[in-house]
């Protein structure tokens, strides 16, 4: 500042004093001027280049108010006067301290960031990226929330998240096939800033697409160096293809699960960027993966619903893998109950909620971690979808056969009085609905005519069909059994179901793309109803209807999804007057409760058919025995009960099932997850198989133990129910869980009682 | 390991800024901002040309004196911003940008510092956009030489990003770091 330099003159009157002016020190570099005032204190007045300002003690100050003088307050002056005999120079009576008015106080802090690693670029030309494919404007789009963990992260982490470009501008570099939706670049996004995370879009939006772009960016960004993709077997060609397409550097790049599978989990080489592999696979290293320490950068977990059971081997195996990263996708996370979203997130966010949480407290902890969009809430161009429920009239003979069958079956049932269970139900109702696809004794199919009715037109116009069926035998009258119709009637099909080998299947949906001449894809809603994109077809029928809404609209959204571009009919069959149309009314009641659930975040309800409703299918007058409650007695039978040893407990167990006409196989020594015993009984056409727990313990049994054994049920589909048998009581919140799931709960009175009934001895 | 090249946006026959491709320009960007309280701040990134950052740097709330207020008067925003804050940041930077943006006029004479084509950049209001404007941007530099240049650059890349977005990201940043450094 030349000009405060140039012109310091310091002045002062003629005190001889010796002054002091430690408060004021920073004054001495200026244009400043001593003097006392009337009251004889001292003031300093300095001149800056506009005006004049007197700095004083609090006496004058007054009156420089007062007169309009431009005055800062100080302390007092602290002057000592000493009478001087000689003159002294200005420097010696005054002693100035020197600060630079400069002096401006500030610490620098930086930050260096590395740019984007580059992608190795493929050899093939095909796979090539074409030359100013990456310049596709990007639609910018609003920012998703800050992710909830950032907060924790160091000062550089958030600096380095916030100076980030914005996704439309970062995507802009990426070389894609096609310009992704406003709402998948918000996705990218959204899952590209968290570690935990849960996309939950509605089948057919591009969750795949969304998470193998995020991961890319991860890559580039050197955050991640491998990703692992954990996905059913069915759609492993279908990861593969999607990962050829949005991020093809990496075509050669990507390892799928062998045989070697511990190799494979472990494997850690810098030129593997995907590794692939299905739950199956990774189920059957459950075991050793608890006592592994490697770990992965990010996995994705695929249709995560295969681990809302918490207790299953599947979802434990998953659990135990080792990550800093976790995204699962899913179109439906609550397919059934907020448990298995609590399952799920036993994997996302492990410590974040568990089954003791309020269900209040669940939806406000992992709102932040999840992402859905519905269809009809984005901005895209998909066409048109038409559903309709066709009622199909059978024919009179159908019809007499349908009737006499099913009157034979409720007569039946009602016969079996109290010993009746759902599994007796469950075998009609199956039974039934196989005779609604074809009649047994014409041969007969109302449904079939009316897919050949419109299978000339979808095939002259080269048009596509997707059929789905429950059931795959020829003698069920399931999809062989339309194959073969629609073969006989000269149409080209391909079947997509558990009976064609794995290696097959990518194959057929690569043909089924591809060859005109194919006009159908006749598949199961347990193979065909998930991930896969067949948009090569825009006519959905379902020849017979499954249990769970959520099932059913998997399957639609195989046709209904990005990338189809004609609309999309769907038929979805029930006979009139038969057990289709009962269970059609109990499906639109469970649709209405699963938009409850999910779509509007209400109160979790039950959403599986209770016992009390499959009975009400047919009117039924029994119902199987249920113990009333009683007070807990104490008598000797009972204390010989609690005496017993373990193992005499489960041989107790064992003799009361066997006296009830099963066959008995105790588990001891593999005791597969819990179960203890397995017993089996044919009913009919149908066999009952049920998965026995045994627990002989003091203490009440909880609710993870009940889960645990539905697990073991729904995991297995040859178990028709899971017995949990106790030498003492049950928890209400074990009831809880157990009503109107295919649990029967025996405590130690319901036990007493049926040794009783079958003549079995409790024995010290 | 094979590479993809650096970006496929720009045509073949790139162009030529500054005796240098348009991809392999040095953005830096300069912000000088007050807070609430009237302490200044500031913060400098650089970037490529597709406002990818490289470095960022960002100095503490700079709290000028009574006396330093008084005595500086109306100089004073312009002393601090430039001769403080500008010079303080630009003294540490990795790499020496080869064009240099700014969100206030007031700075602009940071150029004198840095000796670099320097301009003042802000996306042009409804009211000054022309039917026949091609640029949606308002730049401003301290010399016909270096607005001609700056022209050249905004020319290239205004179509590929969004050149006045960094300053935004650069502000929200500096307040994650200053709320960070005051609790």
């Amino acid at each position: 500042m030349g000009w405060i330099k140039n012109k310091r003159k310091n002045t002062i009157e003629n005190y001889k004093t010796k002054l002091i002016v430690s408060t004021l020190s920073d004054i001495s570099s200026i244009q400043a001027k001593l003097f006392r005032s009337r009251d004889k204190t001292f003031n300093i007045s300095v001149e800056t280049h506009s005006q004049n300002i007197i700095i004083t003690s609090p006496s004058y100050y007054e009156e420089c108010t007062r007169i309009g003088q431009p005055a800062i307050l100080t302390e007092p002056l602290t002057i000592e006067l000493k009478p001087l005999r000689i003159m002294p120079r200005f420097e010696d009576i005054v002693k100035i301290h020197t600060v630079s008015l400069n002096d401006f106080k500030l610490t620098i802090q930086r930050f260096d960031f590395k740019p984007d690693k580059q992608e190795p670029k493929t050899l093939f030309p095909e796979v090539t990226r074409p030359r100013g494919s990456a310049g596709i404007k990007i639609k910018a789009v609003e920012s998703p929330l800050r992710p909830p963990t950032l907060d924790k992260r160091s000062l550089e982490e958030r600096l380095k998240w916030i100076l980030t470009p914005p996704i439309h501008e970062v995507l802009s570099d990426l070389s894609l096939p096609a310009k992704p939706f406003s709402f998948q670049t918000f996705g990218i996004k959204w899952l590209y800033d968290r570690d935990n995370a849960l996309l939950a879009d509605e089948m057919g939006l591009g969750k795949t697409m969304q998470a193998i772009i995020a991961a890319r960016l991860l890559w580039r960004r050197e955050i991640i160096k491998q990703i692992l993709v954990v996905c059913p077997k069915t759609l492993i060609s279908n990861w593969e293809k999607e990962l050829c397409k949005w991020w093809p550097q990496v075509k050669y790049n990507i390892s799928i699960a062998g045989t070697d599978r511990q190799f494979f989990l472990r494997l850690g080489m810098s030129n593997v960027i995907v590794k692939i592999i299905n739950y199956e696979s990774l189920q059957r290293e459950g075991d050793w993966l608890k006592n592994q320490k490697f770990s992965h950068d990010l996995i994705i977990i695929d249709e995560a619903q295969r681990i809302k059971n918490p207790a299953s081997k599947t979802s434990q195996a998953v659990k135990s893998l080792r990550t800093t990263r976790r995204w699962a996708l899913t179109g439906t996370p609550l397919e059934t109950k907020i448990d298995d979203l609590v399952s799920i997130f036993g994997f996302i966010a492990p410590e974040l909620i568990n089954y003791d949480t309020l269900q209040a407290v669940i939806q406000n902890r992992i709102r932040p971690y999840i992402l859905r969009r519905r269809t009809d809430e984005v901005n895209i161009d998909l066409p048109e979808k038409f559903e309709q429920d066709i009622k199909i009239e059978l024919d009179t003979e159908h019809q007499n056969v349908y009737k006499q069958m099913e009157d034979e079956g409720v007569i039946e049932l009602n016969e079996k009085g109290e010993s009746i269970t759902v599994t007796h139900v469950f075998a009609l109702i199956n039974k039934l609905r196989q005779i609604c696809n074809f009649c047994p004794v014409s041969g007969a199919s109302a449904k079939l005519e009316r897919i050949l009715e419109e299978m000339e037109e979808i095939s002259e116009s080269g048009r596509k069909a997707l059929v789905f069926s429950q059931f795959v035998s020829e003698k069920t009258g399931g999809l062989e059994r339309i194959a073969k119709e629609l073969k006989n009637k000269g149409y080209d099909i391909f079947q997509l179901h558990g009976g064609i080998p794995q290696n097959q299947r990518a194959p057929i949906i690569e043909r089924f793309d591809t060859d005109k001449s194919i006009s159908a894809m006749l598949l199961n809603f347990k193979v065909g109803g998930v991930g896969l994109n067949l948009q090569a077809a825009n006519y959905v029928y379902l020849f017979d209807r499954w249990w769970n809404p959520a099932v059913e609209d998997q399957a639609i959204k195989r046709a209904h999804r990005i990338g189809q571009t004609h609309k999309v009919f769907v038929r979805k069959f029930y006979c009139k007057d038969t057990i289709e149309e009962r269970i059609l009314k109990k499906l639109e009641e469970r649709r209405r409760l699963f938009r409850q659930i999910i779509d509007e975040n209400r109160p979790a309800e039950s959403m599986g058919l209770t016992e009390e409703e499959i009975f009400s299918l047919f009117n039924l007058k029994v119902r199987p025995h249920r113990q009333t409650q009683q007070k807990e007695e104490k008598g000797p039978v009972q204390l010989i009960l609690k005496n017993m040893s373990p193992s005499q407990f489960e041989n107790l167990v064992a003799d009361i099932y066997e006296k009830q006409g099963y066959k008995v196989t105790v588990t001891a020594g593999s005791h597969d997850r819990g179960i203890d015993i397995v017993a089996e009984k044919s009913i009919g056409d149908a066999r009952e198989k049920v998965a026995i727990q045994c627990k002989h313990q003091q203490a009440n049994i909880g609710r993870p133990l009940l889960q645990q054994l539905w697990g073991v049920v729904t995991d297995n589909q040859s178990i028709t129910r899971g017995d949990f048998v106790t030498s003492s009581g049950f928890s209400a919140e074990a009831k809880d869980f157990a009503n109107g799931k295919r649990l029967t709960l025996i405590d130690s009175k319901e036990l007493i009682r049926l040794a009783k009934e079958f003549k079995v001895a409790i024995l010290e | 390991m094979a590479v993809e090249p650096t970006d496929d946006r720009l045509a073949d026959n790139e162009p030529q800024i500054l005796g240098k491709n348009l991809s392999e320009l040095t953005l830096c960007y300069l912000i000088c901002p007050q807070d609430a309280a009237k302490a200044f701040l500031g913060a400098l990134m650089i970037t490529d040309f597709r406002v990818r950052p490289f470095h960022y740097s960002y100095v503490s709330p700079v709290r000028p004196t009574t006396f330093q207020k008084i005595l500086f008067g109306p100089t004073l925003n312009s002393h601090v911003k430039i001769d403080v804050i500008a010079e303080k940041l630009l003294k540490n930077i990795p790499r020496v940008p080869d064009v240099l943006f700014v969100d206030d006029m007031e700075i602009l004479a940071v150029k004198q510092i840095i000796k670099k084509p320097t301009a003042c950049l802000k996306k042009s209001t409804s009211q000054d956009a022309e039917p026949n404007r091609l640029s949606i941007l308002d730049y401003k530099a301290d010399s016909d030489e270096d607005q001609e240049i700056i022209g050249q650059i905004i020319a290239h890349l205004e179509n590929l990003i969004d050149l006045v977005e960094p300053f935004s990201r650069m502000r929200q940043a500096l307040k994650e770091a200053i709320k960070t450094q005051e609790t």
